[in-house]
């Protein structure tokens, strides 16, 4: 195997983000200025930061079409198809938000260094790599990669005793459930001697497909779950995420919550597609899909109940994004038995999903000043008398998380409802969901609620900065839109192709 | 014909303007808003006469199409043998619909620039502008829509602004009671509307207007529902329940009255000129559909007459100038749809843009008069204003001559081509109604026109002739009104009176209906039996005698303020005028029907369900529950390491144990089908797939013989011993060497 | 495996004894107080799984194994140790017992789990053919054999790991580095540290 240029081509996506990480890593140090000024002057690498993304969307975009017959690329590591790409665009919407909120932000609280914005890149990078890898040996390294750089962005705000106590415990945890996780791809590749994903979906097909009833198969797969599981934080492997969110510096939340989550869910829909589709795989003793409806109906159920007791908004947001990977969950069940046609709605659900969580933490790191975060409920009463149009976006985020129309978070729902009921026997699961986002419209509200009907106690002096405005606009309007009208998302998805299918 | 006309920038521009005066209207200046709120709609406006102007350069079928975005806005798979739904954010100008796109922003404009006078004292002055803003741009959704979604959306827009400014000053018990009493009735239509939508895509699979005006889905709405009714038949009458509702028609119109609790440019704008006749317009949209079974156009012109005439016996009675002009807009409705009713689409389109015009002004006549008294509606305590406000005079006389039908002024080409229209009306294809319907509900319409004379200018002569019947203070400080109050009502006066001559009926003249020909290609089928010369001529000449009856009548009656005759007729019939003066109960009927019982049931559900299951059982025991499971995080949540990788491997452990032990334990319970000594027993086999070492079964029948052991679940055996027997089945998953056995006694004859 | 599979005495007792070295090695490392003690342990560990490498075969991992972790590595371990001089009694938290127990349980059926399908495999591997049966071509293992992999199959991999150090390098970095310029305490928030829930 070799890197020819068509290969190179192909994961251009990939080669940009990278590069673009290296670059703004090199732009600081030759830019000139005084580096090591606390006051902020580092909007140019937030901008180059951003084109970066910008050019990455387009060569994702513009490879689109050819996509449409996936190909396989580094001797059969590296997947090229829509599905991959259209999570490259969800993944770099996510990093953008991120990257938007943290100029203002780091300025703000006065953290702001440059390699950030290349911890940013490079964690999109080792994304962008994990939902592209068709080899489990690919997929460990995009997943460390990513990984890496988020523990280290966790735990940035070097001065907030919280966010290095956040990266302590998240690199920790994650550390195990990466171990976990290779021990797993080691006993997969002994019992069938393959770490590609289309081998691994080739021998289940044929009669090698035995081994993976055999017990040693079934617990390699198991332990590959559990780290997936960690990484996207279902119940019970979650317990590192409300801490973890809430301590890390709030953009740094947004990205953890939308990219990383993303990236996790898109690994999970290829790994269980591709490698693990063969029907005696899916429910029963062993089925992924089984145990997937389990960790649903748990991740659902805690997510909700847990973030009905909070007062802390951006901790209750943090039980809320794992609540809505239970939903995302009964998605990739539905897929069990949708097959292909479940692939949409879970694609939809994560755009939906990214906007509209990077956007929610985007107004919890905008509405905090230096030395006074403002993250209990309490922080945000009369919002709306001081700040209409913040009051309004958190609104209209908050919404589409509860999933009302005409926002996102609505359709997100529908679709994964739809396709889950579609199919025999996942009604209860649907019901359970369903009941879980009634619950969570409570807390949703009660955030609305103390903006809107409140007298606030304390005046604002929220964050300003026009990179922040821009997010929560992008976002809050990203919302609205992908609400108002789902039909050209939905189709777009649906027609995202998946290699060795 | 395909252009790039930017459409979609007619309902974005006034949209946009709604956007800025909501959102940071505080901060800007009250000029600013005004500014923004005019000119988003002028500009509106003029993209609106720029593209009328490139359809009447075109071939008469021309048509424009936009889209707020690529691809469908709406999508659904095909299921359960409905088609596939795409509906796209699509716009449509045809000649009918830029008639109306003239109407909105032209009058819209007015009213905008009026209200910016008339509003001028209100400390919500940027949330009133951005609610006058949002309708402007719903009601261009509502009628640029090329689908009927899209015109619902803007249905719904219309009647949230509706509610919003009805109750615009909610500080007022009974306004936002109002506001509410307007949007539950309209939902009522609504419902209708959205349940005949339904109805029209469960049948054709389409909802754009194009497709279904198509033979294919015509030929689709003909089948048969259920009796005797076609699709169309029952659809169409679902769609007419919403026009009620949103077009104030019998029996939903007992909103529209206690609209006027809004302010005064409000009612010219949303309750006179543009909302309420969004009925009409749907039905002259969907015309194709409607005329597929004659019976529903025969409702829909008998309900128009019936409101018509009963609109306007409640106008000779009310004393509140708005109250006046409200049921005469109820009344004008129904004229309306006598015309869209008796198939004279032209006819009825004509009169609600002459309409739009004289009640506009005439609303802004009055929201005038009232600016100059201090807020004084009740017309008995006006009069003699001619000397203090005569631009307002003179522009109301002009209006209420148009309204009266009087040559040459506006509503008598309008009105006259209705009551033609309604003359000409031919039901022979409808055997279920009387061949003199038509000439029925002519002579209803003639008695409504005859009664709205008389009232329009009872309120005329009381408000403008005569005494002032107020105290003093309030006629020293009587005014005429500012420059940008007293401009629309000239600019609406003149088009009062010179509207009419766009739509000169045949009998003058074969080609001197312009209207009808800038019409009649928009897809209406020409009208059929159109009468002769001389017939019209006689009609004419009946309307016009009946009109000026009813001005002599008023003048005989009130041009000295009240005289003593009218109080002798309200005397002799102490009965009938105080039925007539409480609008026939309608609302107390309402009230003790509908209302109450919903009350009583409400109270019932309050008590029983409410209190007692959703507040013990579902309030307090999800608490319960919540505060155990927040207990529980709490405890497992502690902020420990240690703990969180416990859960993990916790979580990991689990998986593994319950698969392992899964297809063992699932594997040994079994069925016993027993024919006397022969058992049959099925066992469950592996739930997932042929594995390389499938299940070991191992049936002991607890009769001495040996046990039978086999890899598949069923076995059958023969007892040669009789009484209580142990039977039990051992099962051994041989991948995990688990093991699990079940048993039970069979009793052997 | 090969021990139990080819049934040599002498590899089995060589096996048996490396288990012995890094399992105890890895006890001492998380139970001795005394830092520069536990940091020897870990060597003894990593020097038992080098052998362990060997007897499967595994040359190139073995040599590597010794070089790196037990000599790069754990110097730097060491030094890191002496350097810090941090006082040996460390706290150590007895809360959340039942928890923890729970856990240790849950290692314990993993590892009891892993090791008897581990151990039964070797049978299955002749008996029944049903685990990948590609026996390893002799000298395998070795560097020639390490760098076909690397630079063929897993040249991807490889390379991408490249990216991964180089984020570890400049995690370390930012981590590492001295928070300059503390603001005035007045604008500094109190963060008392988490402990979960409130």
């Amino acid at each position: 195997m070799s890197f020819d240029s068509a290969q190179l081509a192909l994961s251009l996506p990939l080669l940009v983000v990278a590069a673009g990480g290296l670059l703004v890593l090199l732009l600081e140090a030759f830019s000139g200025t005084p580096a090591r000024d606390e006051h902020g002057g580092r909007s140019y690498l937030a901008v180059a930061a951003l084109i970066t993304l910008a050019i990455a969307t387009y060569a994702a975009v513009g490879q689109w079409a050819e996509a449409e017959t996936p190909k396989a690329i580094y001797g059969g590591m590296f997947a090229v198809d829509r599905f991959a790409l259209f999570v490259d665009v969800v993944l770099f919407a996510g990093a953008a938000l991120a990257v938007l909120l943290a100029g203002g932000f780091l300025r703000t609280h006065r953290f702001e260094f440059g390699e950030f914005y290349a911890l940013v890149l490079l964690g999109t990078a080792g994304a962008v790599m994990l939902v592209h890898a068709n080899d489990l040996v690919a997929l460990f390294i995009g997943l460390e990669t990513m990984s890496l750089a988020v523990y280290v962005l966790t735990g940035s705000w070097r001065r907030s005793a919280r966010s290095s106590e956040a990266a302590m415990k998240y690199f920790l945890v994650g550390a195990f459930a990466s171990a976990l996780l290779v021990y797993g791809i080691a006993l997969v590749y002994g019992t069938t001697g393959t770490t590609n994903l289309s081998s691994l979906g080739g021998l289940a097909k044929g009669t090698g497909g035995a081994v993976m009833q055999e017990p040693l198969f079934l617990i390699g797969s198991f332990l590959i779950i559990a780290g997936l599981a960690f990484k996207i934080a279902a119940v019970p492997f979650h317990m590192w995420a409300p801490d973890a969110y809430e301590g890390a510096p709030t953009p740094v939340t947004a990205f953890m919550a939308a990219a990383v989550k993303a990236a996790g869910f898109a690994t999970i829909v290829r790994l269980f597609t591709v490698a693990y589709g063969r029907p005696s795989l899916t429910f029963g003793a062993g089925g992924w899909a089984s145990i997937c409806a389990v960790l649903a109906i748990l991740t659902m159920s805690l997510g909700n109940l847990a973030a009905l007791r909070q007062d802390n908004v951006k901790r209750m947001l943090a039980w809320s994004s794992i609540a809505h990977a239970g939903y995302i969950l009964v998605g990739v069940v539905a897929m069990a038995r949708a097959g292909d046609d479940a692939r949409g709605p879970i694609l939809y659900y994560l755009l939906a999903y990214t906007l509209t969580t990077a956007g929610s933490f985007g107004v919890v790191a905008w509405i905090g000043s230096r030395g006074d975060e403002r993250q209990n409920v309490d922080d945000w009463a009369g919002l709306a008398a001081r700040h209409p149009a913040a009051a309004l976006a958190m609104t209209v985020l908050l919404l589409s998380l509860g999933g009302f129309p005409p926002t996102a978070g609505f359709f997100a729902k529908f679709y994964i409802f739809r396709v889950a009921l579609s199919q025999p026997g996942l009604i209860s699961l649907v019901l359970i969901a369903i009941a879980n986002s009634l619950v969570s419209v409570f807390y949703y509200l009660r955030v609305v609620t103390a903006m809107y009907f409140r007298e606030a106690h304390r005046p604002f002096a929220p964050v300003r900065a026009s990179g922040m405005t821009a997010g929560l606009i992008i976002a809050t309007v990203g919302t609205l839109a992908l609400g108002l009208a789902p039909g050209w998302v939905i189709e777009l998805a649906s027609k995202a192709t998946l290699l060795g299918k | 014909m395909e252009t790039d006309f930017p459409l979609y920038l007619i309902p974005l521009l006034p949209l946009a303007g709604a956007a800025i005066n909501l959102l940071v209207g505080k901060r800007i200046s009250r000029g600013g808003v005004a500014a923004i709120a005019c000119t988003s709609v002028a500009m509106a406006a003029v993209l609106g006469w720029k593209a009328a102007w490139l359809l009447f350069q075109s071939e008469p079928s021309a048509i424009l199409t936009a889209r707020f975005f690529d691809g469908d806005w709406i999508h659904a798979t095909e299921s359960h043998g409905i088609g596939s739904l795409h509906i796209q954010a699509g716009l449509l100008l045809d000649r009918l619909s830029a008639v109306m796109v003239l109407v909105i922003t032209t009058v819209g404009f007015l009213i905008h620039l009026y209200s910016t006078a008339y509003m001028e004292e209100d400390k919500n002055f940027n949330r009133y502008f951005g609610y006058l803003n949002l309708f402007t741009g719903a009601m261009l959704i509502l009628v640029l829509g090329d689908s009927l979604p899209v015109t619902f959306v803007g249905w719904e827009g219309v009647g949230l602004c509706s509610y919003l400014l009805i109750g615009f000053w909610f500080d007022k018990e009974a306004n936002a009671y109002a506001g509410r009493k307007a949007f539950i009735v309209n939902r009522v239509g609504d419902f209708g509307f959205l349940l005949g939508m339904f109805l029209i895509f469960s049948a054709t699979s389409t909802l754009s207007y194009r497709d279904l005006a198509s033979q294919q889905s015509v030929v689709a709405l003909h089948h048969v529902w259920f009796a005797k009714a076609s699709i169309a038949t029952v659809a169409g009458l679902l769609l007419f329940v919403g026009a009620t509702g949103k077009s104030a028609q019998l029996p939903l119109y007992v909103w529209l009255p206690d609209a006027m609790a809004g302010p005064t440019p409000v009612s010219a704008l949303i309750h006179a000129a543009t909302m309420v006749t969004a009925g009409v317009y749907m039905i002259a949209r969907l015309h194709f559909l409607f005329e597929i079974d004659p019976f529903v156009l025969a409702v829909i012109a008998s309900v128009g007459a019936l409101t018509a005439l009963f609109a306007a016996t409640i106008g000779i009675t009310q004393k509140p100038i708005k109250k006046i002009l409200a049921y005469s807009t109820v009344s004008q409705l129904g004229f309306m749809f006598i015309g869209v009713g008796t198939k004279a689409y032209d006819a009825g389109v004509f009169h609600l843009v002459t309409h739009a015009f004289f009640k506009a002004g005439l609303f802004l006549g009055a929201g005038s008069i009232m600016h100059a008294l201090s807020g004084e509606e009740d017309v008995t305590k006006m009069g003699g204003l001619r000397a203090k406000m005569p631009i307002t005079r003179w522009t109301f006389l002009v209006y209420c001559l148009a309204i009266a039908g009087i040559f040459p002024f506006a509503g008598f080409f309008s009105k006259d081509a209705i009551l033609a229209g309604a003359w000409s009306f031919d039901v022979a294809e409808m055997p279920e109604w009387p061949h003199w319907l038509g000439h029925a509900i002519y002579f209803v319409g003639l008695s409504a026109a005859f009664m709205t004379a008389f009232y329009m200018f009872r309120a005329y002569f009381l408000v403008f002739h005569g005494e002032f019947r107020g105290d003093h203070h309030t006629w020293d400080h009587a005014h005429e009104s500012p420059p940008a109050m007293t401009l629309p009502l000239v600019v609406l006066a003149i088009g009062s009176a010179a509207l009419g001559f766009l739509g000169m009926p045949e009998a003058f003249h074969k080609d001197w209906n312009l209207f009808e020909q800038w019409l009649v290609p928009a897809n209406f089928a020409p009208m059929v039996g159109e009468e002769h010369a001389s017939t019209e001529w006689a009609l004419m000449a009946v309307a016009t005698v009946v009109a000026g009856a009813g001005i002599f009548l008023a003048y005989r009656l009130y041009y000295r303020g009240i005289s003593p005759t009218a109080v002798a007729i309200k005397d002799a019939l102490p009965r009938l005028y105080k039925v007539v003066f409480n609008k026939y109960w309608v609302d107390e009927i309402y009230d003790s029907s509908v209302v109450r019982p919903l009350r009583s049931l409400a109270f019932v559900l309050w008590k029983g369900v409410d209190a007692l299951f959703i507040d013990l059982i579902l309030v307090r025991g999800s608490a319960f529950v919540v505060d155990l499971v927040g207990r529980g995080v709490r405890y497992l949540q502690s902020g420990d390491v240690q703990r969180y990788m416990a859960a993990v491997l916790l979580g990991t452990a689990a998986i593994i144990a319950v698969s392992a032990n899964w297809v063992a334990c699932t594997g040994a319970p079994f069925d016993v089908e027993q024919h006397g000594a022969d058992v049959t027993v099925r066992a469950h086999g592996m739930p997932s797939g042929p594995a390389a070492r499938p299940l070991e079964f191992s049936f002991d029948f607890g009769d001495g013989t040996p046990p039978v052991k086999q890899s598949t679940p069923t076995v059958r055996h023969h007892y040669d011993v009789h009484g209580r027997r142990r039977l039990t089945v051992n099962v051994l998953d041989p991948r995990w060497d688990i093991r699990s056995s079940d048993s039970r006694t069979v009793v052997i004859p | 495996m090969p021990a139990a599979a080819e049934g040599h005495l002498g590899q089995t007792i060589v096996f048996w004894v490396c288990t012995a070295v890094v399992l105890g090695g890895a006890l001492l490392t998380i139970t001795r107080r005394n830092t520069v003690v536990a940091a020897m342990s870990l060597v003894a560990t990593f020097f038992g799984l080098a052998a362990m490498f060997t007897l499967l075969s595994a040359q190139f991992l073995a040599a590597i194994q010794v070089l790196v972790y037990a000599g790069a590595i754990m110097t730097l371990f060491v030094f890191v140790v002496m350097v810090l001089n941090r006082d040996e009694r460390e706290p150590w938290a007895l809360r959340g017992i039942v928890g923890k127990a729970l856990g240790i349980g849950a290692l314990g059926y993993l590892t009891l789990l892993g090791g008897t399908f581990l151990l039964g495999a070797s049978a299955l591997l002749t008996k029944q053919g049903a685990y990948h049966t590609e026996a390893p071509k002799p000298g395998w293992g070795g560097v020639a054999d390490v760098g076909n992999a690397l630079f063929t199959t897993y040249l991807f991999p490889f390379e991408a790991i490249s990216l991964l150090l180089l984020v570890a390098v400049i995690g370390a970095v930012v981590v590492a580095r001295t928070v300059k310029h503390a603001p005035p305490a007045s604008q500094e928030p109190p963060t008392p540290p988490a402990h979960g829930e409130h």
